[in-house]
């Protein structure tokens, strides 16, 4: 019969063991916690106000007093770049957390009840999969203003795609296993099976890919700022800056290159984590 | 040749998509705030014209029958006109759509030349230097926004070295190659990222296989097994992963077409945002939409070409 066992030990994400040598998921943790720290206690560690403006010290490249230099209002970029940390960790998390809860609903509704709802879900997957996601999210945030809370409406209606297809593909072979059949038998109501003893076990490939969408979205926030249809300025937000930066290329390098590297480390540290978190669970991310 | 059949019964699996697609954007369309014929008609316009426009459009009937009236248009090639440009959307896409190729087609010769020999070092080499070096710097490269990319290459090699131009697209085909440079190299960067990780995967795999055991016993030399055996059966993961990303690089395209102001629908779609143009906006998307489905047409036909195992 065609009965698929479920990995043993690939359940329970939340008791991760930390044995062995995980050190690309120690990298990760560290990065990411570099970056929390920094968004958290901003106030802080920031050495200038990110807002104030200094006429006097106007495109300073970068200085004992102003480390990573000042832009064209005379703002510190060390201090925008640490409250920058705050919008971006924010839109990361925020956007992928959102679409994480629509898209597993809807994913273990329809694997766990399937018929109609299952080949509808099917087909509505096959045209969002059709759409450049990127570009599907400036319709969306054209049709509802730009903003940033116009960019998580947007990213939810688009991002939970990803999270429906594998949690609907771990459902169906979750619901033919032994325990699930064991919880039909002692006689518990669907919502239960599904909730208590399918979904948590089901999630486990969708929490590692969460960890890659991270980057994904911080990079597609950043963009949609940088073509200024995100966070909108004098807010500290990265791809803003590098937006800002643009027309002083010229002259003030420092001003788009810190944001932009800032970038790359974050999302460093969530690819590590999401590589680390994949071997440590037995998934493919 | 029954194996290919799937080129005549897969065009019919696509009209659904196709119709999914043309729903989504006029429900897009629908929803765009503000009435489309009042920013037509300008300010100065009475409530009995706007009326009759509105009863000229098919604006007052049901919303399933002006859905019927948006495909019946879209039959005819018809989708809308610009407020802008003054020229119906299809034509200005038409205008448009052969910088982006040419930029896309460009971008994806850069990255196959960065993603070849970048995985095959890190296979041959697995577990040494090499190897963890191309690793760690793909693994960066994931993370690389390509607009800010874009940027620091154009202050490197424009500003810095003087050697190519900020923006623009030029005349001929010379000039064309020479403007896109950096574009498609940063497109070829942030794509190769992807690309070479799941390469270096696939190789690896590969060169564990039965068959490059069975090839070594008969004596065959290494580098015929690698080249002849191991790297063809590896494109095809590759290949159906550049299918998948193919979405993700024209979201790119859009980004980088703004940041070096190349004149193709990427940023035409950001400048029509911008200046209220709807259905230009829509019309791109849609557009990227249908590319989308057919280049994943054309992927699988590769697919099949290659491996004579694969049945669709």
């Amino acid at each position: 019969m065609n009965v698929k066992t479920p990995k043993i030990g690939a359940g329970r994400p939340w008791r991760i063991r930390f044995g062995g040598h995980p050190r690309v998921l120690y990298a990760g943790l560290s990065i990411t916690a570099f970056w929390f720290v920094l968004a958290l206690g901003a106030d802080f560690i920031a050495p200038f106000d990110p807002n104030a403006q200094d006429i006097a010290n106007v495109l300073h490249p970068p200085s004992l007093a102003h480390w990573l230099g000042t832009d064209n209002f005379g703002r510190d970029v060390l201090s925008r770049v640490i409250h920058g940390t705050r919008i971006d960790l924010q839109m990361g998390l925020i956007g992928v957390f959102l679409p994480f809860i629509l898209g597993t609903v809807i994913g273990a509704l329809s694997g766990y009840f399937g018929r109609f709802v299952d080949v509808v879900l099917m087909r509505v997957l096959d045209v969002m999969l059709s759409f450049p996601w990127l570009v599907l999210l400036i319709a969306i945030i054209t049709v509802l203003r730009p903003g940033l809370g116009s960019f998580f409406i947007a990213i939810t209606l688009v991002g939970w795609v990803s999270y429906a297809r594998l949690v609907r593909a771990q459902t169906l072979v979750l619901k033919s296993s032994e325990f699930v059949q064991a919880a039909v038998n002692l006689g518990y109501s669907h919502l239960r099976i599904l909730f208590r003893h399918i979904l948590p076990n089901a999630m486990v490939p969708s929490i590692v890919f969460s960890m890659s969408d991270v980057v994904l979205v911080i990079l597609a926030g950043s963009a949609i700022s940088y073509l200024g249809l995100g966070v909108q300025p004098p807010t500290a937000e990265w791809g803003v800056m590098i937006a800002e930066g643009q027309n002083f290329m010229m002259t003030a390098w420092w001003i788009s290159a810190f944001p932009g590297i800032s970038i790359v480390f974050l999302a460093f540290g969530f690819s590590l984590l999401a590589d680390g978190l994949g071997e440590k669970l037995g998934v493919q991310a | 040749m029954h194996r290919f059949n799937f080129v005549i019964f897969r065009p019919i699996q696509m009209i659904p998509v196709l119709f999914g697609i043309s729903l989504i954007t006029f429900i897009l369309i629908h929803s765009i705030p503000g009435d489309p014929i009042r920013i037509l008609l300008g300010p100065r316009a009475t409530q009995e014209v706007i009326a009759a426009v509105h009863a000229q459009y098919g604006l007052d009937k049901p919303i399933y029958i002006q859905y019927g009236y948006f495909l019946l248009n879209l039959t005819k090639g018809d989708m809308g006109r610009s407020i802008v440009f003054k020229m119906p959307v299809l034509a200005l896409i038409g205008e448009r759509i052969t910088a982006t190729l040419f930029l896309l087609t460009y971008g994806l010769v850069f990255a196959l030349a960065l993603t070849l020999p970048l995985a095959i070092i890190a296979a041959i080499y697995r577990g040494r230097f090499p190897d963890h070096f191309i690793r760690l710097v793909s693994t960066v490269g994931l993370g690389f926004p390509a607009f800010w990319l874009g940027i620091m290459m154009m202050i490197v090699f424009s500003v810095w070295l003087g050697q190519f131009p900020v923006s623009g697209y030029g005349r001929t085909f010379v000039q064309h190659l020479h403007h896109l440079f950096l574009p498609s190299l940063t497109i070829a960067i942030a794509l190769s990222a992807v690309l070479v990780r799941n390469l270096r995967a696939s190789l690896l795999v590969e060169m564990d296989s039965d068959y490059v055991a069975a090839c070594r016993a008969k004596g065959l030399p290494e580098r015929w097994i690698f080249y002849r055996h191991v790297i063809r059966n590896s494109l095809i993961p590759t290949i159906n992963l550049l299918g998948v990303n193919l979405g993700w690089l024209i979201g790119g395209t859009v980004v980088i077409e703004t940041v070096f102001s190349v004149p193709g629908l990427g940023s035409l779609l950001v400048s029509s945002i911008f200046t209220r143009d709807y259905m230009v906006v829509m019309a791109i998307t849609m557009v990227f939409a249908c590319a989308i489905v057919i280049v994943n047409f054309i992927v699988d036909i590769v697919t099949v070409a290659l491996d004579p195992r694969i049945e669709l």
